[in-house]
């Protein structure tokens, strides 16, 4: 698409992946140089807390066009009755697939109850982030990781979305994959240990979803460099998933 | 700093809208090369997380000396890598998902 073509935000109607382009081009004049996440309706963002456009995560939106070009009103769902709980502890359990939550009272009286997470709902929900993601902004990074992995080893990524690299500092082997959490495995000669599901997004991301506000291949990038310069760093900002955890992705 | 020359030192920032966005400048342009100084500084105290290729390994960037042009990757001279000589990587603040 040659520029005289690109729509205009603000004259013309526009996707939010064009939204999300038109943004970091004008983001980059505030010396915004990772752009700006783009929030999505029915999604809420979660952002680094120290970054400093923080707002952007109560941002919603009011309309849209659908795709016949008629107006549309986005209705938001009332906040819900404000517990007198509050959330203290939680912890997965294996054994029956679910989060046990301890809540407590302003009297320390506990309770707890399961809180369950379907990773069909996580695909779809992550499917709706996909929205926000430029296509050129994904073929970008892809020819950008094209020149950080062996043609074999990017053929691969291709091919499947996966690629492993073993860490030359800990041994422990990473599989990368597009779109999810990266599995780490500590080999032995008898076997393989799965260690936990590292999950990490620049700036920040899209709460139960797998997807980061920036593009997978970006963030597999991202991953992929902490884990070659930074492997401590990574395992220190990076959320630890149990393996069969649905916020793992396996 | 511009977006256009391939083969010229620079960095490239992991950006929402564009992937892989390229500042780039010419190491013999003084004007480019203070701009350049500029963003590194700026981008390390917002929180970036900068690599650098040092022979064949990735290295974070520790911190930028604006007077003698370099990142300084480790505690030694050698662990010195000069911004004329290499294209960083600069990914923004990151979260746990």
């Amino acid at each position: 698409m040659g520029e005289e073509d690109k729509p205009r935000p603000g004259k013309e109607l526009v996707t939010l992946a064009e939204a999300s382009r038109y943004v970091a081009e004008n983001a980059l004049a505030n010396k915004d140089w990772s752009g700006l996440p783009m929030p999505i309706p029915d999604l809420n963002l979660v952002l680094e807390p120290r970054y400093k456009h923080q707002d952007i995560s109560e941002f919603r939106w009011k309309e849209c066009y659908d795709q016949d070009g008629v107006r549309q009103t986005i209705e938001e769902e009332p906040p819900g009755r404000p517990s007198e709980y509050r959330r203290v502890n939680c912890w997965w359990n294996s054994r029956y697939q679910v989060t046990i939550v301890v809540a407590k009272d302003k009297q320390g009286r506990a309770r707890f109850y399961p809180e369950f997470q379907s990773r069909l709902a996580f695909t779809i929900r992550t499917m709706d982030a996909a929205v926000a993601w430029p296509i050129e902004a994904e073929q970008k990074a892809l020819k950008k990781l094209a020149t950080l992995l062996a043609p074999d080893v990017f053929e691969l990524y291709q091919l499947t979305g996966h690629f492993a690299e073993i860490s030359k500092r800990s041994g422990v082997l990473y599989m990368f994959r597009k779109g999810r959490p990266t599995i780490a495995i500590r080999q032995t000669e008898e076997d393989s240990n799965v260690l936990c599901a590292l999950c990490l997004h620049p700036i920040g991301y899209y709460a139960e979803t797998w997807a980061g506000v920036m593009c997978p291949t970006d963030e597999v990038m991202a991953h992929l460099l902490m884990m070659r310069a930074s492997e401590e760093k990574y395992w220190a900002n990076a959320n630890q998933h149990p393996v069969d955890h649905p916020a793992a992705g396996v | 700093m511009n977006e256009t020359e391939q083969t010229l030192p620079g960095i490239d920032v992991l950006n929402t809208g564009y992937g892989d966005f390229e500042l780039r400048f010419d190491p013999n342009k003084p004007d480019e090369v203070q701009k350049a100084k500029e963003t590194i500084t700026d981008m390390l105290k917002r929180g970036y997380a900068i690599f650098v290729r040092q022979g064949k390994e990735f290295q974070r960037v520790r911190k930028f000396d604006i007077e003698k042009d370099v990142y300084i990757i480790g505690s030694t001279p050698a662990e010195e890598v000069p911004i004329a000589e290499t294209k960083a990587i600069a990914v923004g603040r990151s979260a746990g998902g």
